[in-house]
């Protein structure tokens, strides 16, 4: 049989595991700190000169997903407890398994008065930062000012490689086997009174559906043509 | 099916709440003592196709593995309590908080609700009450025939009476505040109600410990400003569009996929 109709067939899987990557950084263009998903194919390997290539490539093997930490645009709210990363760093918050990393900096407080972000208190360097009455400053360096007493400081960290990190859901990362360190000095800083949205572009993600929707269509049509191939071996061969 | 076509249709409803927020927040430009809303998003579960960091050989890792993500859902509607803008109305039973702090009204039912909308009213016995007719929280009335009513910064009312020089206190207003304000449950009617993710209410003397100030004859307008919902409302219908744009493409791709052995 022809084996290059399932590396076809492969090919249509990726454009549709492509399609949905794109859904969803589309599906989150409005969620604060999203970090948009990226479709990322390597090359087959070129056959060398002289030699047969017996492997069939396999597209989808080829195929992955990884995340783009670029910088989201800033939005400017006005709102005390919205805060802006710009730089690579992270806020780390107390997950309901252990820490994790959220770039989603529209903070609330809980009953209790704790600075939280989606519902997870926010670490501060010497723990959680509780927020009592009157007006909050959180200056560039993440110092927590409430009513003109520091009351925290923000704990933003950098990662070793951020292409570790595990994506889980409510913008949060889990570390997997990394620890965080402390940003180099200057690389990070904080603005209050502003969110980072999503950094998904409408522009590259319209081009990338009407790639992936031509590739697919592509695949499908080779798909066609070789079982049409077959077709015709089957029923044509060995005719006189 | 393609799991596309349902990540793009959560990406759709999630717009639709984004364009309910604002409508209800345009619709509310005028409304004393408003507080705009914000809809929080939230990306949903990651399915893991391929894990990051499992082993790809003997000595080598996969890198960044394939996490497909499966859409969005709203994380809450969250009210942002920025001041509102301060309206002179020279009407004395006008009252807006600079700063901190609620009005504590009674309702009908004997619950306590809580508002910032300070445009109070006498009713047939001369006490204070809401435009709904709820009493406020102390109760203060205002006797017969009083010429003037002075409301302090600090929530002292003091009438005038006929023939009388010096005027006379008859209550003090007392504003309440929360640990988490944008936790309390929104009743309409300007009204909103303690919940246990507010936290317990703290009463205290408009002016002093943190608690805003009284200012007689104004009244605290919506803090909605026009300009900033109508950009978000244009962003908002857009990323409808390129979401329903996603709907097509999944479906123009099961259209192929259909197509195929005919």
């Amino acid at each position: 049989m022809n084996a290059g109709i399932y590396s076809a067939a492969s090919g249509g899987v990726s454009a549709m595991l492509r399609l949905e990557a794109i859904a969803d950084n589309l599906a989150n263009a409005s969620t604060v700190g999203f970090k948009a998903e990226r479709f990322v194919q390597r090359a087959a390997a070129p056959s060398r000169a002289g030699t047969t290539q017996t492997a069939v490539p396999t597209p989808i093997n080829r195929a992955h997903l990884e995340t783009d930490f670029s910088q989201g645009s800033i939005t400017r709210t006005g709102n005390s407890l919205d805060v802006a990363i710009t730089g690579p760093g992270f806020f780390v918050v107390d997950g309901k398994q252990g820490e994790r990393l959220t770039r989603r900096g529209n903070f609330s407080l809980d009953a209790e008065g704790h600075l939280t972000s989606g519902g997870l208190r926010v670490q501060g360097d010497g723990g959680q930062i509780v927020i009592g009455p009157g007006s909050v400053e959180i200056a560039d360096d993440g110092t927590v000012r409430n009513d003109g007493n520091i009351v925290g400081k923000l704990r933003v960290v950098a990662v070793p490689d951020q292409s570790g990190l595990k994506r889980e859901g409510g913008t949060l990362f889990a570390l997997g086997n990394q620890t965080p360190a402390e940003p180099l000095p200057g690389a990070v800083s904080l603005t209050q009174g502003a969110i980072e949205g999503a950094n998904v572009s409408p522009v590259e993600s319209l081009v990338g559906l009407i790639d992936t929707m031509r590739g697919y269509e592509a695949y499908m049509h080779a798909a066609q043509q070789l079982d049409e191939i077959e077709t015709r071996t089957i029923t044509d061969v060995g005719r006189v | 099916m393609i799991r596309a076509l349902y990540t793009a249709a959560t990406g759709m409803e999630a717009q639709q709440l984004n364009i309910d927020v604002i409508a209800n927040n345009l619709a509310n430009v005028s409304t004393t003592g408003f507080k705009k809303s914000r809809a929080d998003f939230q990306d949903l579960l990651y399915q893991t196709v391929k894990e990051p960091g499992s082993p790809a050989t003997s000595t080598t890792q996969v890198s960044t593995g394939i996490q497909v993500g499966l859409g969005v859902k709203p994380a809450a509607v969250e009210r942002i309590y920025l001041q509102g803008d301060f309206n002179q109305t020279t009407n004395p039973l006008d009252v807006a908080i600079s700063g901190d702090g609620f009005f504590q009204v009674t309702l009908p039912d004997g619950n306590t609700a809580y508002t910032r909308a300070g445009s109070f009213k006498l009713d047939s016995t001369g006490s204070l009450v809401t435009s709904e007719g709820d009493a406020l929280t102390p109760q203060i009335t205002i006797p017969q025939g009083a010429e003037s009513i002075t409301i302090g910064n600090d929530g002292t009312v003091s009438v005038t009476l006929p023939g009388q020089a010096i005027a006379s206190q008859v209550g003090k207003l007392q504003t309440a505040r929360f640990a988490n304000p944008a936790g309390l449950r929104a009743d309409g009617a300007n009204l909103f109600r303690e919940t246990e993710t507010s936290g317990p209410p703290q009463l205290g003397t408009p002016g002093q410990d943190g608690f805003g100030q009284l200012s007689q004859g104004f009244l605290e307008s919506s803090n909605v400003s026009v300009v900033e919902e109508l950009v978000a409302m244009i962003t908002g219908q857009r990323a409808y569009e390129i979401n329903s744009r996603a709907v097509s493409a999944a479906d123009d791709m099961l259209r192929t996929a259909t197509g195929l052995g005919r």
